[in-house]
């Protein structure tokens, strides 16, 4: 059984299909790749499987289980959690509480308890915290915490919407160009971040332009175009796919 | 019932769903279009009752002239409110502009008492003839207001397809791309709320033959009005006149029997229609902020 | 050193401002004290209007959930002469389970839906409380029974008063236990970025359901304790330009401080209305303007301007790094109350 499957998956906003019967499967322990030109629906497909938007027709998998109307909060309950493209941050929190959101589900201690501070919601609380603690460390931003998110460079910006995912301890975690703006050195770090990510046992699902990235990480690619799968294969096969590269024609460097 | 009497509590029905078409479809428009909800949309239709009253009874003028007074004057005082007001709270999001109409709303409320008080204004019916239709007599007067509404609408219907009235919907489909397609936001955004004001200053200013015009008729409209965008989907201008002719209809029926109740027999209209239609009558609303 | 560890602990004004509300029978008469009577009532209200503001949904049915709280204590009372205490815990049980019927429709459908339905649900019970025999009709309830403790009946202001602050401060406990918790947290998610929240697992639509019922539960004490001091109940007091006037109390005070804020603007206003009682037409006029120039050169309310203040002074006298956060709230901007990006709900 896949991790995630998706079946005949399409979403049109009005006239537009932004996504096109799309049959996607990701088995567990994977690091795929998802690429395409701009526009291409990548985005949407993120936002179809998490939840975010009603595909107009086609269902998602998750586990064997159909989660095509399940609500966002549920979805992510359920072990997928996604970085978004756009820094979409709690900006006037400060990074350790942005990371405590993304702790939520995890220290849940019983509305009456966390109401009145009782032990163990207050042991929980510093359960989450320490969590936190670590995820930036992991992160490479530790010596940040109690800066306010809306401080932090596009960088670490970046970081931390990848961190508040990280939080969610998901199955399965879906990055939307995670390193889009970043400086050389950061991108390479991040890189190396994913890659660790992902012997955690974390199954990844990695939309990124640069190729290199791409082409550098991922174990298999699905190659997006106008919303319907144009190619899925090894990223050497990718590379040498002649309706990839004219899809890309002018575009990328591939 | 007879059909004399279903016919009245009809066309009574009607002319309040024409009059609420009016001032939602105003509210609509800013709502979609500047994405400000208007708290003092009901109090332009309140000025504009008082504005005919003042041009008609006290200036003698006629009564059309006086229409087309209360409809410029609204025009006017919606474009001073946008470049006063809303233009400088609007880079502060949704909360602040609403709150900034609401304060210009109390002010023009209480203003309003100071100057007239808080008895009625009558400007004499234009036609106070019954109309007799195959042994049945309608009030005339209702008839010309629901007339005139309707003349209304198709010039806002007309209006909408010229080359501003593009650019508003394009405004209040996607600000950002109708933008960056060359529409200047801030033109689109005055001439808003010029249109929206001058539709509530017109069903003011229709309805005072009808209807007297009393300092407390602008917050009364503006919550009959919320009941109409509720029931036709927020940001949906098609929906909105729907739902008037419906909420007045049952209004005026509600009123013939349940009296003071009418008031629950619309909340459970909207309840069990939010319930069931979340995107109102039409469904497809436009996008708002906070949702 | 302390010095500065004193102002950096942005609480140290609790204790004089505690001190001030004690001792303040001792200074004003009889009159004076209803005044500040009327000030907890409103910033009971104000209050509430801040706590669902956290979330991201402002609410204009303040008032009329105050009136079911004043009426459900009020009708207790006169029909099944009830003690006053005990009508609290009913007036807060009715206040949340109508509540939960009414929000449990509209909460689901995002901020504009709640709002208005809100307006809607406010209209048709104020006309239920006007229009039923057995709610006294427009003109009001007949007199309500005197409030007793023991056989001492509870009429003098200064207990009067006193039992207003005590559930002012219970109010207040109440919140700063909620906002420091994994609950309150969560709020503070959904109220400054709303599909990020859902993102991470926060069930949007049941946190603003308890929130929204929290702050019901606070809004019938706040109109039982008005049945206190009232001779009767009369509808139009809950009608809609109360909640107006709540509103802008919230954010005369100021929108980012969800404790002081709306204390300061209920205060505030009360007493400008109350100086200007001579010419009292021209109240709302005043009221109007002042928030209309709040909102427009100060959109962080009396409180931001002050603390604004404060903070450059405090770092000309420590001429050292910031001494004070920015701002207090999850609020952050007033931007970011609804800045949100268009599209579907959670
Ligand atoms: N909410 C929406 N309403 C209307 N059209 C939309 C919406 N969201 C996306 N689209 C359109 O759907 C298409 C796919 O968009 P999407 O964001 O998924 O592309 P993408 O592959 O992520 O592109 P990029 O590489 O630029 O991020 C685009 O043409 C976009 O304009
Ligand atoms: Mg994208």
């Amino acid at each position: 059984m896949a991790l995630l499957e998706t079946r005949g998956l399409s979403k049109s906003f009005g006239r537009l299909e932004a996504v096109k019967d799309l049959d996607l499967t990701v088995e567990q322990g994977e690091l795929r790749g998802l690429i395409g030109p701009n526009g291409a629906g990548k985005s949407t497909v993120f936002n179809l499987i998490t939840g975010f938007d009603v595909p107009t027709r086609g269902t998602v998998w998750f586990r064997g289980e159909n989660i095509t109307n399940v609500p966002a909060h549920k979805i992510a309950q359920k072990g997928i959690s996604r970085a978004f493209q756009q820094s979409y941050l709690f900006m006037f929190s400060t990074v350790l509480e942005n990371v405590l959101v993304g702790c939520h589900m995890s220290s849940r201690a019983g509305a009456l308890r966390e109401f009145l501070h009782t032990r163990s919601a207050r042991m929980r609380d510093r359960e989450a915290r320490n969590k936190a603690m670590e995820i930036l460390d992991f992160m490479g931003m530790a010596h940040l915490a109690d800066e306010p998110a809306s401080s932090l460079s596009h960088g670490y910006q970046r970081c931390l919407g990848v961190a508040m995912a990280l939080a969610c301890e998901p199955t399965l975690l879906l990055l939307d160009e995670p390193v889009t703006g970043m400086n050389p050195t950061e991108s390479a770090e991040m890189v190396e971040r994913i890659r660790r990510i992902r012997e955690k046992g974390i199954t990844v699902i990695l939309v990124e332009h640069s190729m290199e990235v791409v082409m550098n990480v991922c174990e298999r690619i699905t190659v997006l175009s106008y919303g319907q799968k144009l190619a899925e294969g090894l990223p050497a096969e990718i590379q040498c796919n002649p309706l990839v590269v004219e899809a890309y024609l002018g575009k990328e460097e591939a | 019932m007879t059909l004399q009497l279903f016919l009245q509590i009809l066309v009574n029905g009607l002319m309040i769903g024409a009059i609420y078409a009016l001032v939602a479809s105003g509210f609509t428009l800013i709502l979609g279009v500047l994405q400000v909800f208007n708290f003092a949309q009901g109090q332009f239709y309140m000025l504009g009752a008082f504005a005919t009253y003042a041009v008609a009874s006290v200036l003698g003028a006629p009564y059309v002239v006086a229409i087309l007074a209360a409809l410029a004057a609204m025009a006017l005082l919606g474009i001073l409110v946008y470049f006063s007001i809303i233009k400088w709270t609007l880079r502060y999001g949704f909360f602040h502009t609403m709150l900034a109409t609401v304060a210009f709303g109390t002010i023009v409320g209480q203003a309003a008492v100071l100057k007239f008080g808080y008895s009625t204004a009558v400007v004499a019916a234009v036609v106070d003839k019954t109309l007799a239709l195959g042994g049945v007599s309608l009030n005339s007067g209702k008839l010309l207001v629901l007339a005139g509404a309707l003349v209304v609408m198709g010039l806002l219907y007309w209006f909408m397809r010229t080359k501003i009235g593009v650019a508003m919907q394009a405004c209040a489909e996607n600000r950002e791309v109708a933008c960056l397609q060359g529409i200047n936001a801030g033109k689109v955004f005055w001439v808003t709320m010029a249109v929206g004001c001058a539709l509530c200053g017109v069903a003011g200013a229709l309805v005072v033959p009808v209807l007297s015009a009393s300092t407390n008729m602008g917050q009364l409209i503006f919550l009959k009005a919320i009941i109409v965008v509720l029931v036709g989907g927020t940001g949906s201008m098609a929906g909105a006149l729907l739902a008037a002719f419906l909420v007045g209809i049952v209004e005026s029926f509600a009123f013939q029997y349940v009296e003071s109740f009418a008031p629950l027999v619309i909340f459970a209209l909207v309840a069990i229609l939010i319930y069931f239609r979340p995107g109102g009558l039409l469904g497809k609303p436009l996008p708002i902020p906070g949702q | 050193m302390r010095r500065a560890m004193l102002f950096k602990s942005n609480k140290w004004w609790l204790i004089p401002a505690f001190l001030l509300a004690v001792a303040l029978p001792f200074f004003v008469g009889a009159y004076r004290l209803q005044i500040f009577i009327f000030v907890i009532t409103y910033s009971l209200l104000a209050l509430a209007f801040q706590l669902t503001m956290r979330v991201g949904l402002p609410r204009f049915d303040v008032a009329a959930w105050w009136g079911v709280g004043a009426y459900t204590s009020g009708m207790l009372m006169l029909k099944a002469n009830m003690s006053f205490w005990l009508t609290l815990p009913i007036s807060v049980l009715v206040s949340v389970v109508l509540g939960f019927a009414v929000f449990s429709v509209s909460v689901r459908r995002g901020m504009m839906v709640f709002m208005m339905f809100g307006m809607v649900f406010a209209l048709a019970l104020q006309q239920v409380f006007g229009s039923v025999k057995f709610f006294g009709g427009w003109g009001g309830t007949p007199q309500l029974p005197p409030v007793t403790i023991g056989s001492y009946v509870l009429n003098d202001k200064m207990w009067i008063y006193y039992l207003g602050m005590a559930l002012l401060i219970f109010n207040l406990g109440v919140y700063q236990l909620l906002y420091k918790s994994r609950i309150g947290r969560a709020w503070s998610a959904i109220g400054s970025g709303l599909r990020l929240a859902s993102s991470l697992g926060v069930n949007v639509v049941g946190y603003r359901l308890a929130n929204v019922l929290v702050g019901n539960a606070f809004l019938a004490l706040a109109g039982s304790f008005s049945v206190v001091y009232q001779a009767m109940i009369i509808p139009t007091t809950y009608g809609f330009q109360q909640s107006i006037y709540v509103m802008m109390y919230v954010v005369i005070g100021g929108l980012g401080f969800a404790m002081a804020g709306p204390i300061v603007g209920a205060l505030v206003l009360t007493l400008i209305s109350e100086s200007m009682r001579a010419a009292q037409q021209y109240q709302p006029i005043v009221t109007g303007v002042i928030t209309v120039l709040i909102i427009m050169f100060a959109p962080w309310g009396l409180l931001g301007v002050l603390r604004s203040r404060v903070v450059s002074v405090l770092q000309r006298l420590l001429s050292s790094r910031a001494a004070l956060p920015d701002i207090p709230s999850s609020l952050g901007s007033p931007a970011s109350v609804t800045a949100e990006e268009p599209g579907k709900d959670a």
